[in-house]
């Protein structure tokens, strides 16, 4: 038998592939915050599982460029990007949009909505559309 | 010879656990650990076929899993009431403690049971869920091995979610 009985659990017998198909499930950014601050094996897990997914939004978050383009530069297989302003603003500029356009992802992107965008201006749309 | 199907020998399967004990299954059960179906179907599973990753323990939820799930799709129920059955049963199997839970999610991975791999991934999802990172570590007795360093940048790159 195993001497399992009084053992304390430890999720850290699981391989990180395993990890990241728990995080996959995870949805809202907060949880996701919340598991990458738990150890640096949760911390590479939640990368992984943010590179690879096919659909982010911001929308309703206060996120600024840096944050945005820090995940979509590592989701190498995003399809769908949604970063509209939304209640609280998601404050992605004219910069932002063009650090955007150097993501490996681009490519494959088929759909980004801006709706409600105050600080974007022809300037940066235009930039990431050449 | 009168009814044939009725004497139709029920095709079982003998699984060996790691620490050692022998299960005997049918063939409905075996079916569902598509890690051995090749053996199963190529008729290699003789004597028995070791299991050398799972524990006797768990290896006998995973069988009452499969043999409940086997029985409910055969049973000749309608498809909703069948649906409904399993997801009873399946939330009262997931009541078991962070440890057991953890193990069976190992095992669900390497026997390569879909089904029980999702359904142990979305309760220990719920589970990390809505609890802090403090609870989330006592829960699973994992250690901050973060330096004071990373634990400022990780802070940093996630600030806006906690707000």
């Amino acid at each position: 038998m195993s001497t399992r009985g009084n053992e304390e659990p430890h999720i850290d017998q699981l391989p990180i592939e395993l990890l990241i198909r728990i995080f996959d499930l995870l949805t809202p950014f907060k949880d996701l915050a919340q598991a990458s601050s738990v150890c640096g094996k949760w911390r590479q897990g939640v990368k992984e599982s943010i590179g690879g997914r096919e659909k982010l939004s911001f929308a309703g978050w206060k996120i600024n460029d840096d944050s945005v383009i820090r995940m979509v530069l590592i989701a190498d297989g995003l399809k769908e990007l949604d970063i509209s302003r939304s209640r609280w603003g998601c404050q992605v500029t004219d910069h932002g949009l063009h650090q955007l356009s150097t993501a490996k992802c681009i490519c494959d992107l088929s759909s980004v909505s801006l709706w409600g965008s105050t600080v974007i201006t022809d300037k940066g749309v235009v930039y990431t559309n050449p | 010879m009168s009814s044939s199907t009725e004497l139709t020998e029920k095709k079982v399967f003998l699984l060996k656990s790691l620490d050692g004990v022998i299960f005997e299954v049918e063939e409905s059960v075996a079916v569902q650990l598509e890690v051995i179906r090749e053996l199963i179907e190529g008729d290699c599973a003789r004597p028995f076929i070791s299991l050398y990753n799972v524990t006797s323990e768990i290896l006998a939820l995973v069988i009452e899993y499969c043999k409940h799930h086997a029985e409910t799709c055969s049973g000749g129920t309608s498809a909703t009431i069948a649906d409904e059955d399993l997801k009873t049963f399946d939330n009262e199997f997931m009541n078991v403690d962070e440890n057991i839970l953890l193990e069976l999610c190992s095992a669900a991975d390497y026997l390569d049971i879909k089904s029980l791999f999702e359904l142990t991934c979305r309760t220990l999802a719920s589970l990390i869920k809505d609890r802090t990172i403090i609870e989330v570590r006592k829960m699973f007795n994992v250690e901050n091995d973060f330096s004071v360093v990373e634990e400022k940048a990780v802070r940093k790159e996630f600030a806006w979610a906690f707000k």
